[in-house]
């Protein structure tokens, strides 16, 4: 497919500029006996990313795939990003499939809430899926304003129960409460947000009608009260549900002498109030905010290297809500050292842990090395903390700890 | 007779009109300074080799800037190769007095990061140049001293130290700057410690003209580290000045 559009590229007019990856990728969970899965994991994933610009016209065309010998459901692509957008000089008009990224912080970011994700990777870093959109950036009052409609939400990908980082979930829906992504209607979600710097400020406020993506609830809405209690209907259907949900928020980032700090908050309006029976009874969506705080401290060696030290915190409110995510109530350390050397050599550390008395959390390292000039390596270790207090489908991380070890090709 | 003084009084315009016993080299880093605004809009490449022991690496960024104002510049380096960083964005706003903003945009992570002012005395894609090397020094951010002058060739070379007011990744910085360029062409820099560090010669100046406006850029900068002595060369092409750019490119939100 690459091939064809590279080939049409060629073809129009304008200039054209075509890149990507191959990464080969490897992960060995520990050993957790003969349960069906695979404890070594090998798949090879492709990223490529075609722009033709023409004048103030462009059409970007970045998809992405993953090919696995073994754990066949993993065999997937995805659009990232596939739009044509039209610019001038004070606005830009998009439509198609677009990766948004709100990140400020290295683990908590609250505004960070669209696209669906890939959870067969990192739970902090989970790959992002392009999500259709129609919008319009303009450059108003010194700052970027952004209108977008988001009328299709794609739904996030779980692996399967071959994979070690298995959900169990193969027979289980996904499904939307308030959306209408399953109708062939559409949905009336947008963002709209506005970043702008000062000074030694950057700020971003951010609206928003989606579906949270980040909060699940496993059950079924098929239930039916006997004599006080409630049971799942004979031909109840038990899904992941997300919920539709308007989110405000707002981030501030600030360079305060020679460190930065971070502070942010959001809060979630679900606009259903479906009740669903779950394995602790009767349930809903409960609205809730976040609240996070950080500081990244950067330290100059005396050999040339340089580091940086993260902390960071977040906190979310009522306390109640913290038992349907994977990150409630938690710290996040991190450091990052770089050799500053021509093979941009790289290592970090990192670990979060819930102080609400959960003791959940992960640490992760790894080591990565640019290798001759179009080769880059990766290699670390990612372990999950006390799994067994996970709520569900989080408490299938349990025993998936693992080493990994990439090797990507750049074109 | 008259006419004799009438005609040295011209020419002297044009002979001794930069320099006299009175002036300081915040007058010549002024000088330098008025010389080189109203560029408008600049664009080219930009070639930088490391030079190991045993090898040469080489990476290439395309680079756009703008002159907002006398006392603003912006400025945007977008990186090429090495592949893996492909499409990083380095994004500069340029002050004269306040302190620099400078925000990176790293592809693999989607993500815009602001840099701290310390992280400026970081190496620059691993070269011997840092980010605060690459920055456009603000007249203001730095105090002046030692003013001397000596001829070379056909030109006059004016010399002095400049200590930076903000945070910095040096103790001091000696200055030479070509009356002919109107242009630094060389800086050494001494680290906190006091020691000579690097040294930064500039040469291939190339002459542009913008709004009938004759200024110089140098096409080569060559920064050497006298105590590892590793060096890195910066190579420009494509050059051009005068160039007409949307403000909107030097907005953080564009990085994206």
């Amino acid at each position: 497919m690459c091939a064809i559009f590279t080939d049409l590229a060629s073809h129009a007019i304008g200039e054209t500029s075509n890149e990507g990856s191959l990464t080969l990728e490897t992960r060995q969970f520990e050993s957790y006996g003969d349960d069906g899965t695979f404890e070594n994991q090998r798949s090879l994933l492709w990223e490529h990313k075609t722009e033709i610009v023409e004048e103030s016209n462009g059409l970007v065309f970045g998809v992405k795939g993953r090919y696995d010998d073994q754990d066949h459901k993993r065999n997937i692509t995805w659009p990232e990003d596939l739009y044509f957008y039209q610019k001038n000089e004070s606005y830009k008009f998009v439509v198609g499939y677009q990766i948004f990224n709100y990140s400020y912080m290295e683990a908590f970011n609250p505004l960070d809430i669209l696209n669906a994700r890939q959870y067969d990777t990192s739970i902090l870093n989970a790959e992002k899926m392009g999500e259709l959109s129609l919008g319009l950036e303009a450059y108003v009052f010194d700052g970027d304003l952004k209108l977008y409609l988001l009328p299709r939400p794609a739904k996030p990908y779980f692996p399967s129960s071959s994979s070690r980082l298995r959900t169990d979930l193969d027979q289980v829906s996904i499904a939307w409460l308030g959306g209408e992504v399953d109708s062939s209607e559409w949905d009336d979600h947008f963002l709209f947000s506005f970043e702008i710097s000062f000074d030694s400020f950057d700020a971003q406020f951010l609206v928003s009608k989606n579906i949270d993506r980040r909060k699940v609830l496993v059950g079924t809405t098929d239930y039916q009260e006997i004599s006080g209690n409630t049971f799942p209907t004979a031909d109840a259907d038990f899904a992941l549900y997300f919920s539709e949900q308007l989110i405000t928020g707002a981030i501030v980032v600030y360079n305060f002498e020679s460190f930065q700090i971070k502070g942010g908050f959001a809060s979630h309006t679900y606009i259903p109030d479906t009740e669903i029976l779950t394995n602790s009874g009767l349930t809903s969506f409960e609205d809730y905010s976040e609240l996070v705080f950080g500081a990244e401290v950067p330290i100059s060696h005396a050999n040339g290297f340089d580091s940086s030290v993260f902390v960071e915190y977040q906190k979310i409110i009522p306390d109640s809500v913290s038992a349907t995510g994977a990150l409630q109530n938690d710290v996040f350390l991190a450091w990052k050292l770089n050799f500053n050397d021509p093979t941009g050599t790289e290592i970090k550390t990192a670990m979060t842990y819930d102080i609400s008395g959960n003791e959940e959390g992960f640490v992760q390292a790894d080591f990565s090395r640019r290798y001759l000039s179009d080769f880059k390596y990766t290699i670390g270790i990612l372990s999950y903390l006390n799994t067994e207090s996970y709520n569900p489908p989080l408490d299938d991380l349990d025993e998936t700890n693992h080493i990994y070890a990439n090797l990507t090709y750049f074109y | 007779m008259r006419n004799l003084v009438l005609v040295f009084l011209f020419f002297s315009l044009f002979v001794f009109p930069l320099y006299s016993a009175d002036q300081t080299a915040l007058d010549i880093a002024q000088l330098i300074k008025e010389s080189n605004t109203g560029f408008v809009g600049e664009q080219g490449k930009m070639e930088m080799i490391l030079k190991l022991e045993n090898q040469e690496i080489k990476r290439l960024m395309v680079s756009k800037s703008l002159e907002v104002s006398p006392h603003e510049n912006r400025t945007l380096l977008v990186f090429e190769i090495p592949k893996d960083v492909r499409g990083t964005k380095l994004l500069t706003w340029s002050f004269e007095s306040k302190d620099d903003s400078q925000w990176i945009y790293l592809p693999s992570l989607r993500r815009v990061k602001r840099i701290t002012s310390s992280g400026s005395s970081s190496s620059f894609m691993g070269s011997e140049f840092t980010f605060e090397d690459l920055r456009n020094s603000g007249i203001k951010k730095y105090e002046y001293s030692n003013l001397s002058q000596l001829k070379k060739d056909n030109d006059i070379l004016w010399k002095y130290n400049r200590n930076s007011l903000k945070k910095s990744g040096y103790s001091k910085q000696i200055v030479t700057v070509s009356k002919k360029f109107m242009n630094i062409v060389k800086v050494e820099y001494f680290d906190r410690s006091g020691e000579k560090l690097k040294v930064a010669e500039f040469s291939n100046f190339k002459k542009f003209e913008v709004k009938s406006k004759v200024m110089w850029r140098a096409g080569r900068i060559v920064m050497r580290n006298v105590q590892t002595k590793k060096s890195s060369i910066l190579i420009w092409s494509e050059r051009k000045l005068g160039v007409r750019i949307n403000k909107s490119v030097f907005q953080k939100g564009s990085l994206k």
